[in-house]
């Protein structure tokens, strides 16, 4: 299995996608479970800071540090573990006591390695259902239930379940220091305490404010030393409520990317829960995504596989709708327009089908995304 | 070296950093030191008035804000609402670290006083003190023999089994003013009563086995310091040992020089007298002279002055007597003890819980006084009062183990269940003994047997003292750790 990484960061090398290369080979080092091969990623993330992102320093001595410590961790072998089931949600439904909000009763499950989305408009539950599924509200039917969680009560599964809010508390004190806290409440102790918090700064980018305090960092910042905290304390559930909200474009992009390698670590794999507005980007991710509208799950990628019924292409272009009715033929077509966008939904011609006999009458595209099998289409 | 300290406790102790006693130690025992110091230095004459009072404000104005301070910091890191690793001694660990941080908070207002009594100590002697004060009287008795009365004041005492206590012969008749205001006359009094006057009489005269003739010597105390005598291994002169010595068989004196004397001592105990006194020891030459020796004595050498330094002076000394040891203790321990639950009470449960049961115990105090105070059925209702919400409490709390959501009314049942729980033993002992008092009461009439009935009744206090903090420990590291783990990590509804 090493090999198979190290041909990937190896790939990463040689077409210069450094920052990748580097979070992937701080995974693996952290997969393989070896105290020196994580401290020196660690020390080669840093040399990576110092020579590309500030520009101090020799690539050279940067890429031979590069090579030798994937020389070194190509001898090593690590085994993948099996997907274990992590929770199990069974018909779970919430009702607000002032009764103006219902959540009806939703069933899913998430295993290790599985990043669960969970998607929809404004004010239709999303939150309700993570806040339930954290322990943090009572649910009214259904059970929620931790296979992981072995003691009883709710103490253990919370030290279990980690949940970051859309609203992340302030901190105090230095940054590092909450985060060496956080490992400390976790049995990480003396050494490896240091270890694991240097490994969660550079894993997460966030080297240069090990020092700043909250008021010091902006709020995407905030995000990544927030999801830094919770995963040093070791959750085997990690539920993230629009943890996407505060990022720019490139950050949301990191973001998702890192769950993804982390739920699917093999020394420490967990499940992740994540709600957001960001559909397709969640989709990428996701194992399965849960589309929520007025408390009730419309639509489960996983659990209800159907067929299309029409295909559904999303479009940006300056011509207009009488010359795409033309192009595409009126027959089993429907074209929306929202003021930004043309939805065309047709129900015999295929969305690769439609966009190839646009591209052949030159008409000039700016965006297209196939949407039949996203959730977006429900957003209608 | 601290922070490297501080380094090493986050990483590996977090429980006991984040209660950061480390910091508030050592900074509460350096304030300490720089308390203890300030004191020393300070301009505090102990013949003054003492200044405790003033050092006592300040400082409690500041262990307030140190202990806000505390507080801010305490808000920040907290491992058992970030549902940490929590072992079962956690919880009882920094109760214990909140004890003693609290504890060295409180002790900073008594290091004044305790400094104003090791320098009054130093500066004054209880022999040195007590040498004094008798030579003081003695030259005073010698200086003025001519105008103090040698008139003994005389009582006669019949014994008589009717009589409790003592009763005047004939009130109308037997009133014979001396010179010194005293009244003389004729009592029957019962068995006790004359044992006691007979002790305490200077002179005794006895007629019969029944009649007694006590004599009281004239007061020659003219500076009195009582306590004196207490601490050192000299006696005070009583008055009757002035007389004996000084009025008895008066002789000639060189009252020139024992002036100088009495002027020197009494510049000795009271600085703010006039220096030309040095040479006298008189201050002022007229005085009313219709009134009695003492007070034309106490105008002539303004011993009002001496006294009030000689009081300050041992007021200071022998301040921590076992009375004020013992008041002391329990002031700082039941202070320490309350604020140090209500911190380990604010850890453990919400914020919002937390003020609510404040305002529900100010609610309950108000209500439950109004209730006494219209009913007034004695003190023992109180520790009933008490009792019985300790058992409201319980059974509130008892309610989180069944429950599936997080209710505050339980949340504020385990709050004041805790808060209690020290001091139960002490209401059951008090309880106790009021109810055995009234038994005694209704079945004896003998005051002298009360003390003996009731000899055991401080130990016990003790005990429950001690019990109740036991109690309260192990309560602690079971039950409450548990209800709390329980009641927090609980979802809302």
């Amino acid at each position: 299995m090493v090999n198979n990484f190290v041909s990937e960061i190896s790939s990463y090398f040689q077409h210069e996608d450094y920052s990748l290369a580097i979070r992937r080979l701080l995974d693996v080092c952290f997969d393989i479970n070896k105290p020196a091969l994580i401290q020196k990623a660690i020390d080669l993330s840093k040399i990576y800071h110092r020579t590309v992102k500030d520009k101090q320093g020799r690539l050279t001595e940067f890429l031979n540090a590069a090579n030798e410590l994937i020389q070194q961790i190509s001898s090593e072998t690590i085994t993948s573990p099996s997907a274990e089931l992590l929770v199990s949600v069974e018909e779970v439904s919430k009702t607000y006591t002032n009764g103006n909000f219902t959540l009806s009763p939703i069933s899913f499950r998430v295993s290790t390695g599985d990043i669960l989305g969970v998607v929809g408009e404004n004010g239709n539950g999303k939150t309700t259902l993570l806040r339930c599924l954290a322990g943090q509200l009572a649910i009214d039917t259904g059970s929620v239930h931790h296979t992981q969680v072995k003691e009883p009560g709710y103490y253990a599964i919370k030290h279990q379940v980690a949940f970051i809010p859309q609203r992340i508390p302030r901190w105090y004190g230095l940054l590092k220091d909450n985060l060496h806290f956080s490992a400390a409440i976790a049995d990480v102790h003396d050494e490896e305490n240091d270890l694991m918090v240097n490994f969660m700064l550079e894993r997460l980018g966030l080297g240069a404010y090990a020092n700043y305090t909250w008021n010091q960092i902006s709020s995407g910042y905030r995000t990544r030393f927030e999801i830094a905290r919770v995963l040093l304390q070791k959750p085997s559930l990690l539920i993230l409520d629009e943890p996407l909200a505060n990022l720019d474009i490139n950050a949301q992009q990191t973001i998702l990317t890192d769950l993804r390698f982390m739920a699917k670590s093999i020394k420490h794999p967990m499940g992740v829960v994540l709600s957001s507005q960001q559909l397709h980007e969640v989709e990428k991710i996701a194992d399965n995504v849960l589309f929520i509208k007025r408390g009730s799950c419309m639509f489960q990628t996983k659990e209800k596989t159907e067929a299309a019924k029409s295909y559904i292409l999303e479009l940006e272009t300056a011509t207009g709708r009488d010359d795409l009715i033309r192009v595409l033929g009126d027959k089993d077509i429907s074209i929306q327009f929202n003021g930004g966008f043309y939805t065309i939904t047709s129900t015999s011609s295929s969305a690769q089908e439609m966009l190839n006999k646009l591209v052949s009458s030159d008409v000039s595209i700016t965006y297209f995304r196939d949407i039949t099998y996203s959730t977006k289409r429900f957003f209608n | 070296m601290v922070e490297k300290f501080d380094h090493y406790l986050l990483k590996k102790h977090p429980v006991t950093w984040s209660s950061r006693i480390h910091t508030a130690g050592l900074y509460g025992l350096g304030f300490s030191i720089l308390v203890a110091l300030l004191s020393f230095i300070a301009p505090n004459d102990p013949r003054n008035s003492t200044t405790i009072y003033y050092w006592i404000i300040l400082i409690s104005i500041i262990s307030l804000l140190a202990f806000v301070f505390w507080m801010i910091y305490l808000l920040r890191f907290n491992v058992f609402k970030r549902y940490g690793s929590w072992k079962i001694t956690d919880t009882v660990k920094t109760f214990a670290f909140y004890f003693i941080i609290t504890l060295i908070i409180i002790s900073w207002s008594f290091i004044p006083p305790v400094i104003e009594s090791v320098r009054a100590n130093v500066a004054y002697s209880s022999n040195e003190l007590t040498k004094d004060i008798n030579e003081m009287n003695i030259k005073v008795c010698q200086l003025e023999s001519e105008i103090i009365s040698t008139k003994f004041k005389r009582d006669t005492l019949q014994v008589d089994q009717y009589v409790k206590g003592i009763q005047r012969k004939n009130p109308e008749y037997d009133e014979a003013l001396d010179n010194n205001g005293n009244v003389s006359g004729y009592y029957y009094v019962d068995t006790a009563t004359l044992n006691i006057k007979v002790k305490t009489a200077d002179s005794v005269n006895k007629l019969s086995e029944s009649m007694y003739v006590i004599y009281d010597c004239p007061d020659y105390l003219f500076i009195d310091e009582m306590s004196t005598d207490d601490h050192g291994s000299l006696k005070l002169f009583t008055s009757m040992d002035l007389y004996r010595k000084v009025l008895k068989n008066k002789q000639p004196v060189d009252k020139e020089n024992l002036r100088k004397d009495l002027g020197r001592l009494f510049t000795k105990y009271s600085r703010l007298h006039d220096p030309s006194t040095l040479s006298t020891g008189i201050v002022r030459r007229y005085y009313n002279q219709d009134q009695g020796y003492m007070s034309k004595l106490n105008e002539k050498y303004d011993l009002d002055f001496v006294n009030r330094a000689l009081n300050n002076v041992t007021e200071k000394k022998y301040r921590w007597d076992e009375g004020m040891v013992r008041l002391s203790i329990n002031i700082a321990y039941y202070f320490t003890l309350v604020l140090s639950l209500l911190v380990l009470i604010y850890r453990h449960t919400t914020r919002r819980t937390f003020f609510l049961s404040l305002l529900a115990g100010v609610v309950l105090s108000i209500l439950t006084g109004i209730f006494i105070a219209m009913t007034s059925h004695g003190d023992s209702v109180f520790g009933t009062w008490i009792i019985a919400y300790f058992m409201i409490f319980i059974i509130l709390s008892a309610f989180i183990f069944n429950s599936k959501t997080r209710h505050v009314i339980p949340g504020i049942g385990l709050n004041f269940l805790v808060l209690m729980t020290p001091f139960i033993p002490l209401v059951i002992t008090s309880l106790y003994y009021d109810s055995l008092r009234k038994r005694y009461w209704r079945n004896n009439d003998i005051w002298a047997e009360y003390g003996q009935y009731f000899k055991n009744e401080r130990f016990h206090y003790h005990l429950a003292q001690i019990g109740g903090f036991l109690l309260l420990i192990l309560l602690l590291a079971t039950l409450y750790q548990m209800a709390y783990k329980k009641w927090f990590s609980l979802p809302e509804q």
